[in-house]
């Protein structure tokens, strides 16, 4: 791993975390827990394209550990590391077949990856099954913010690709 | 053109996916039962069923989970909601009443889920209101 790289990756990282802090300021825009913009994963995107798999995953998983420093709470931590490790999992297939053109489509499945990952812990940290009639909504929303979140990371991956 | 296509493919994918759940949105909320009584669970385990129907004085009690977050859940005739909560982020509380036909209403920080059921049996003495 050369110095270039290195300093690439803590750029992202620290993007991913502002990014992240800016999203907690947004108040929830609907009732149903797990419903979320996902901004910071705009970095995750860009960073599995540009850098690769492995680096986007050191960023991602670091990129969590921290923001639950920041937000507190073992619980949000518990929930965001199941949803990102998923959603990074989908990512990572998708990205094997699906060029830069069609980041957003990667950007959705991974969406959908990360709020299934969290209905599952979910699941099993509140012990019922109750939490399944979210799953619908979920995958709703998912589509929804994962293709505005895919359509950013891609058209930002396309401007740094011309520079 | 094939960019296009190709785009618009997944356009439909997607589309036909987010469609089969508005429809079994919209099945459940059809099929669910109009709520008589309400359970609520904490840490996955029933500590209270109440009854929601004939409620004259509406009433409020605190639930404290295992690990001492609070949520305020408030009764009235035909409906319930959580009106208060320890966590920061009140999504349960923003959800105001459910009457049976919505999804529970659930607090992921407390552990707390509240849940409008269509039976009426296994409701004990502890209804009414005297809910202290």
């Amino acid at each position: 791993m050369n110095v270039k790289k290195l300093t690439v990756m803590a750029l992202m990282l620290s993007l991913a975390l502002v990014i992240f802090v800016a999203e907690s300021f947004i108040p929830p825009l609907v009732p149903i827990p797990g419903v979320k913009l996902g901004l910071a994963n705009i970095i995750t995107l860009i960073a599995v394209y540009i850098l690769g798999r492995k680096e986007s995953f050191v960023i991602l998983t670091l990129r969590i550990i921290v923001a639950s420093v920041f937000s507190g709470g073992m619980a949000g931590f518990l929930y965001s590391m199941a949803g990102g490790l998923v959603c990074f999992a989908v990512t990572a297939l998708a990205s094997l077949r699906l060029g830069e053109n069609r980041m957003w489509v990667v950007s959705v499945l991974g969406a959908i990856g990360h709020n299934a990952g969290q209905l599952a812990v979910a699941c099993i940290v509140i012990g019922s099954a109750y939490v399944m009639w979210y799953a619908p909504f979920l995958i709703i929303s998912a589509i929804v913010t994962g293709a505005f979140t895919g359509i950013a990371a891609q058209v930002t991956t396309k401007r740094l690709r011309s520079i | 053109m094939a960019e296009l296509k190709k785009n618009l493919a997944w356009v439909g994918a997607f589309a036909l996916i987010a469609a089969v759940c508005a429809i079994v949105i919209m099945c459940r909320a059809k099929t669910a039962p109009h709520g008589k009584t309400a359970k609520i669970l904490s840490d996955g385990e029933t500590v209270r069923v109440v009854d929601l129907e004939n409620v004259k004085d509406p009433y409020e009690f605190t639930v404290t989970s295992k690990d001492g977050g609070e949520n305020t859940v408030r009764v009235e005739n035909g409906r319930i909601a959580v009106t208060g909560a320890s966590c920061p982020d009140k999504i349960c509380v923003k959800r105001g009443f459910i009457s049976g036909t919505q999804p529970p209403i659930v607090c992921l920080p407390n552990k707390l889920t509240v849940v409008v059921t269509g039976d009426n049996g296994g409701i004990d003495a502890v209804t009414g209101g005297d809910a202290q």
